[in-house]
């Protein structure tokens, strides 16, 4: 009877912890970051998949994605298209934790089909051969990149090939309180303005004392905020193709927002470090006159509840880095494509659906505050639903989609990554003193020269 | 041996059956999840692999990953960075346990609140702490150097903002964070000293301080040791301060071992190199504590 008993209780401890390995594996393919509304979608995309089983078995391709979302674009599609369903995962918007997430999923051959690749991060996934090629699909199309998406292609190519689809595009400049411009009797700006008079403005617009001081402008610890102003007038990577970061147009850029912080119009490196401050919330809690922020800022906008702000807001393009530099609407640009995991087998399917993820959904992208890529599609309308709720004017936004002249944030060819890595890692040792911006831009051009030898 | 065995009844060895039936569950459970990624990080140490083209694209590559740490400059700065934090996190947070726990034992007159006071930093989330100090060392107007400008220091310390501090700053807060912890143990460990021992010292004339170290300090030198050696591993696998708070910077001047391993893992997708690191880890560790453990088979009673 004991005996009986003893081998009962063990098979029951060994299957409660082997079913137990099951929900955890089941959790990690996907479960775990779906959202009530990631739900009513695979709820519907149910209800699609009965209907579509007289006809045969739809095929099903899974999507994640962090951005918010509307989920009628994918309800649409799964209701549009005869043989496919997508079912949409969202995971959580945790900084770059969000793509190791992704990165787990398709290295261990996880059910994913089509993945977002954010900011120049995708620029090393490509190099590893992450995402399949675009190349074949969009030959056969007959798809023109450059009228679809211009000057932001440099984000979804990786020598030579495509690797990617942009989405949405992270738009940089500077946005502005007209309430403080008009208090100090400030013009709003324009394209026109160089380095000198936005500085001239910040000087003008910081005001106070301690607790109380309100700072000209902010510009965030991100590589990508000081120095796309000197990619204005220098290029990432030299003729022949080295890293170019020695050039004048950095040098200077670097320089120039140390000497912002060391003027007081601006929160200092050091002290963003030091009390993690983000643009979001210096800028609508009213601690700054001016931020540089990218398009998202808009969502943010639109939140009063965590970012509570009554004042009016625009936005101006990047200063030119002098007068040397042709008047326009410098924007400082970087964009996330949609892609397909290499390893992923229902590629025609992927393609078809971020094809219309792309470019039907750009309007309703554009409604969730984020800013679509699709340039075809770009008219008041998709403005209106981009500032929707927002309390911005249409007049004031309409420079970012029309005559937007892109500035790369960031290096997006060879040895990317590391340039990027270096930028950020280096540069915080010139921010907070401790080096000269000769040896870190030394240290920079060492490292990525050493990554570019690497991969040629 | 054998003659034990033989007079094993029928009734003992079923038994002995199900306490192996008992076992295997979680034995197989360890297999897989613990001793098998083990090994395969073991193996992947000397191999080039990137992971975004399948296991196919495992190459063995020898010593090369080995050799390759030679000129690495970000896991120089951060072993000498993981030597550092050892060497001032095990002393300090050990002795400052020991003390504490002592005093705690004896003297104080509200123990509980006390001792739950000192062990209130250890259940707190790591990254919830990390925020509370980052305002506390905020390099401008935070509590401590506010406190030490009041003091009269001239040149204050930048902390997580200075690369000749940003350690210091991480070193200080998990010693607060993890000392609570060693104090437990501790204190477990003194309530089971007997009485009798510091009666008959104080008969003898010996003082609190006398009784502390020629007493306290001995008898419970195994559980010094076993503490050490656990907060010595502990300090090796720091990580998540890191994370939160300075990703490493400023430059690399908090890079550590595991953060470095994280870093080529996962920012650059380089796991061949990211497990060769995780060996040379796992030897560091393996080293330290063999000699702890020897030294602990020589001093204790």
């Amino acid at each position: 009877m004991k005996k009986i008993l003893a081998i009962t209780l063990t098979a029951a401890l060994g299957a409660s912890m082997l079913s137990g390995c099951q929900g955890g594996g089941a959790t990690g393919n996907g479960g775990s970051g779906e959202t009530s509304q990631a739900e009513k979608g695979s709820e519907s995309s149910d209800e699609g998949a009965k209907e579509a089983a007289s006809s045969g078995e739809k095929t099903v391709i899974h999507y994640y994605d962090w951005a918010p979302m509307d989920m009628t674009i994918i309800d649409d599609f799964n209701a549009s298209s005869p043989d496919i369903e997508v079912k949409y995962h969202a995971i959580p918007d945790n900084g770059s934790d969000k793509l190791t997430q992704l990165d787990i999923l398709a290295m261990g051959g996880g059910e994913i089909d089509v993945m977002p690749g954010s900011d120049g991060e995708q620029m090393l996934r490509m190099k590893n051969g992450m995402y399949a090629p675009l190349d074949e699909f969009i030959q056969r199309d007959g798809i023109d990149m450059t009228k679809n998406f211009g000057d932001i292609l440099t984000y979804a190519s990786y020598g030579g090939v495509i690797y990617g689809y942009p989405l949405r595009s992270t738009v940089e400049g500077i946005w502005y309180n007209k309430d403080m411009f008009d208090a100090a009797g400030l013009d709003y700006p324009d394209g026109s303005w160089t380095w000198e008079e936005y500085m001239e403005t910040a000087r003008k617009l910081t005001s106070g004392q301690g607790d109380s001081k309100i700072y000209g402008t902010y510009t965030h610890t991100f590589n990508g905020q000081w120095a796309p102003v000197g990619n204005e007038v220098s290029p990432w990577y030299t003729e022949d193709g080295k890293c170019n970061i020695m050039a004048d147009g950095f040098k200077t850029s670097l320089e120039r927002r140390k000497e912002m912080d060391d003027l007081g119009y601006q929160l200092s490196f050091s002290q963003i470090i030091a009390t993690k401050a983000s643009q979001a919330s210096a800028f609508l809690g009213g601690k700054c006159a001016m931020v540089q922020a990218g398009s998202w800022i808009v969502q943010n906008i639109k939140d009063q509840e965590n970012y509570p702000h009554d004042f009016s807001i625009g936005v101006a393009p990047i200063p030119r880095f002098d007068e040397t530099v042709e008047s326009r609407n410098n924007f400082s640009v970087a964009a996330t494509i949609l892609a397909i995991p290499a390893n992923s087998e229902h590629k025609e399917e992927a393609w078809q659906f971020i094809r219309y993820m792309v470019e039907e959904g750009a309007a309703r992208i554009a409604g969730t505050g984020n800013y679509p890529s699709y340039k075809l599609a770009y008219n008041d309308s998709l403005i209106q639903n981009f500032i929707e709720g927002s309390g911005l004017e249409i007049e004031d936004v309409r420079v970012l989609f029309e005559d937007m002249a892109a500035v790369s944030q960031k290096p997006t060819g060879l040895a990317a990554a590391e340039y990027q890595q270096s930028m950020q890692e280096q540069t915080q040792l010139y921010f907070n003193g401790e080096k000269s911006a000769d040896q870190v831009l030394a240290e920079i051009e060492k490292i990525t020269n050493e990554a570019i030898a690497n991969e040629e | 041996m054998r003659e034990r065995k033989q007079k094993l009844s029928r009734r003992q060895l079923q038994e002995e059956r199900a306490g192996y039936l008992f076992v295997i569950p979680n034995f197989i459970g360890i297999l897989i999840f613990v001793a098998l990624p083990i090994l395969f990080s073991l193996v992947l140490g000397f191999t080039k692999w990137n992971p975004m083209q399948g296991l196919s694209a495992i190459e063995f590559a020898g010593l090369e990953n080995f050799g390759q740490m030679i000129s690495d400059e970000r896991l120089k700065t951060a072993l000498v960075n993981n030597l550092i934090y050892t060497i001032a996190y095990v002393p300090i947070s050990v002795s400052l346990a020991l003390v504490i726990a002592v005093l705690l034992n004896n003297y104080v007159f509200c123990k509980v609140p006390l001792r739950l006071m000192c062990f209130m930093p250890y259940i707190s989330a790591m990254v919830s702490v990390a925020y509370v100090w980052l305002i506390l060392l905020n390099p401008e107007g935070g509590p401590v150097n506010s406190v030490l400008a009041a003091l009269g220091v001239k040149s204050l310390p930048g902390w997580f903002t200075k690369s000749n501090s940003a350690l210091a700053g991480i070193i200080l807060m998990s010693i607060w964070h993890d000392a609570g912890y060693y104090m437990i143990l501790f204190l477990a460990a003194l309530q089971g000293l007997s009485k009798e021992v510091y009666e008959s010292a104080r008969v003898d004339g010996a003082n609190g301080l006398q009784s502390f170290f020629r007493i306290t300090i001995p008898l419970l030198a195994s559980h010094i040791l076993f503490v050490s050696i656990l907060a010595t591993i502990n300090s090796f696998k720091v990580f998540d301060q890191i994370n939160v708070l300075t990703e490493g910077g400023p430059g690399y001047a908090t890079n550590v071992l595991v953060y470095c391993i994280y870093h080529y893992a996962f920012r650059e997708h380089n796991i061949g190199y990211a497990s060769a690191v995780a060996v040379l880890l796992f030897v560091i560790i393996m080293a330290v504590s063999a000699v702890q453990v020897k030294l602990k088979e020589k001093y204790t009673l």
